[in-house]
């Protein structure tokens, strides 16, 4: 065995950076949460006032309601991503001409910025200038508009987050897929299982441990969207996709007002770390320790 | 019937990638519309193409001077990732740190803090705190590259940790082995009998690798086919109903033995029959 001073130099340079950019900048928040403070007011001193942020957190009704939205936002296209993105994988295993082709196609949406992604599908939805509006109106005689419909707006972002991150989970199940052992398949056709039993006692508990970390991914990133929401319906129309991430933005810049800001993204910080910590130690810390 | 499968594949990724491609399509429709033309009815095949915003772009000084902002910072922040996210991951994954799970699943929790009110103690520390002398990191690409680093480093680590877990560490004994063969009592790391999981055993050099095998181990290895392999001759030599080792031939290994001929596959031989024979010479 090696020394573990060793271990503990490679690490270094990772904690030092880590500790530096997002330890001290957290526990300033820490602080800050604690305190009233709005630079831009009258009065532009830090006040502390105790635990006055997180108790008026609890009363504020925008903030609850993007709550909800956010957790509806973060079902609905994480659900939807997965289900794609599992059946994508699957039709990905078989040999067709062109594939390496087709895959490079469907990775492309991966490399985009997230905030042109906002701008791409803003200039699809727009009426006007977008063209899906004008087809469904074409086709369908639907009137799809973004800017006064929250139902259309809030789909709009789930479709476009779809788009942006399916293909990471086709990715990652491809991986996982590619990996199974054949044996296992083989003898429960031998058994006559069906293609549905198959599925459910044998490929789902096998790649259980990727499908939770892409969950996990996920989940942590859909929780902080920020920039194509924001570009996309900028929270609107009302509060209708005003998702957690734009709420604090919204709270922070145009509002100014840090202290409540700060609270806010302590309680956020707070869900999602517990939240993924759960998922990790029921889920997929067990299988680290194995390995 | 076959064909007709390859080409309902082919049939439905062409739609997918139409679908995954037509967000993109349409971003180059706008880009080459006039602003008078935005407002007009709009329409999925291009009728005119309008080169000027294209051209504006690449003539544009300040935007240029944007692109290699953006190319030094997320080419330097790509490399210095990498770099220490392997590193970190190597520490990770072959020393035994205390508490390393909890500083695994720490460095995660970095990537999960909602960024917009991040910003104003990230901007504080940059121009107050981390200062030496008059040198600030504000407006310096090296701070945007460390600034990055805090979500993406996260990243690298929890996706390349799988992967440097998977490289195997050097064998615990003496000794060359090839893959997946166990030395004589080492019963560590053997899976349980039916467990499911990624073939452990497979040999991806095809036995090509070196290798040192023990005396005892010798006596398996024998059963390979030989240069010098001759037929061995049971019937014919026997008179006692025993082969020529010693060994009573009504309970031979291989039932089908007592049918062997001379010329027959080399192969159907008993091995300890060939080893006795190499002793002899």
């Amino acid at each position: 065995m090696q020394s573990n001073r060793l271990g503990w130099i490679l690490l270094a340079p990772t904690l030092v950076i880590l500790f530096f950019f997002g330890v001290v900048p957290f526990l300033y928040v820490l602080w800050l949460s604690f305190h009233q403070w709005n630079p831009f007011a009258l009065d532009p001193t830090i006040v502390y006032n105790g635990a006055d942020n997180f108790r008026a957190l609890v009363f504020d009704s925008g903030f609850l309601s993007s709550l909800g939205v956010t957790i509806a936002f973060v079902f609905f296209a994480v659900l939807s991503e997965l289900i794609i993105g599992y059946l994508l994988a699957q039709a990905f295993l078989k040999e067709f001409p062109g594939k390496a082709f087709f895959r490079t196609i469907h990775t492309l949406p991966l490399i985009m910025a997230p905030i042109i992604v906002g701008s791409i599908w803003k200039l699809m939805t727009t009426p006007s200038i977008g063209i899906i509006p004008s087809l469904l109106d074409s086709w369908f005689g639907f009137d799809l508009n973004i800017g006064t419909s929250a139902v259309a707006a809030f789909t709009v972002t789930v479709v476009m987050d779809v788009w942006h991150w399916t293909p990471l989970v086709t990715l990652t199940l491809i991986a996982a897929l590619v990996s199974l052992p054949a044996d296992p398949f083989e003898q429960a056709q031998i058994d006559g299982a069906n293609k549905r039993q198959i599925f459910w006692h044998i490929t789902l508990p096998m790649i259980a441990p990727a499908l939770l970390a892409t969950v996990f991914i996920r989940l942590m990133d859909a929780l902080r969207t920020v920039d194509e929401v924001l570009m996309l319906t900028g929270g609107g129309p009302g509060s209708a996709t005003r998702y957690l991430g734009v709420h604090i933005f919204k709270e922070v810049f145009p509002k100014t007002n840090y202290g409540y800001g700060s609270a806010v993204s302590i309680i956020v910080l707070y869900l999602t770390i517990v939240s993924c910590w759960l998922l990790y130690v029921a889920l997929i810390a067990p299988r680290n320790k194995k390995a | 019937m076959r064909r007709q499968r390859t080409w309902l594949y082919l049939l439905f990724w062409i739609v997918v990638s139409f679908l995954t491609l037509f967000p993109i399509y349409w971003l180059f429709v706008i880009s080459v519309k006039p602003a008078v033309e935005l407002f007009s009815t709009p329409e999925i095949i291009l009728s005119s193409v309008y080169w000027k915003n294209y051209v504006d772009v690449i003539y544009d000084e300040t935007l240029r001077g944007y692109m290699v902002n953006s190319l030094i910072i997320s080419t330097g922040n790509a490399f210095l990732v990498t770099t220490l996210g392997f590193l970190a991951c190597y520490a990770l994954s072959r020393f035994n740190l205390g508490g390393k799970e909890s500083i695994f699943f720490w460095t995660i929790t970095n990537r999960m803090a909602p960024p917009a009110v991040f910003l104003l103690p990230l901007f504080l520390l940059l121009t107050q705190v981390y200062r030496i002398g008059d040198f600030t990191l504000l407006d310096t690409k090296i701070g945007m590259i460390l600034v990055y680093c805090t979500f993406n480093l996260p990243f690298a680590i929890w996706t390349l940790r799988p992967t440097i877990d998977g490289i195997p560490k050097e064998p615990r004994r003496g000794g060359l082995r090839r893959r997946g063969e166990r030395l004589d009592g080492d019963h560590r790391d053997r899976p349980a009998a039916g467990a499911a999981g990624p073939r452990r055993d497979a040999d991806p050099h095809l036995g090509l690798r070196l290798e040192r095998v023990s005396a005892r181990r010798d006596a398996d290895q024998l059963q390979r086919p030989h240069a010098d392999d001759r037929p061995v001759r049971i019937r014919h030599d026997d008179r006692h109903r025993m082969g020529r080792d010693g060994g009573d031939l009504d309970v031979h290994p291989d039932p089908g033995a007592d049918r062997l001929q001379p010329g027959s596959a080399p192969h159907r031989r008993r091995p300890d029959l060939r080893r006795r024979e190499r002793m002899m010479r």
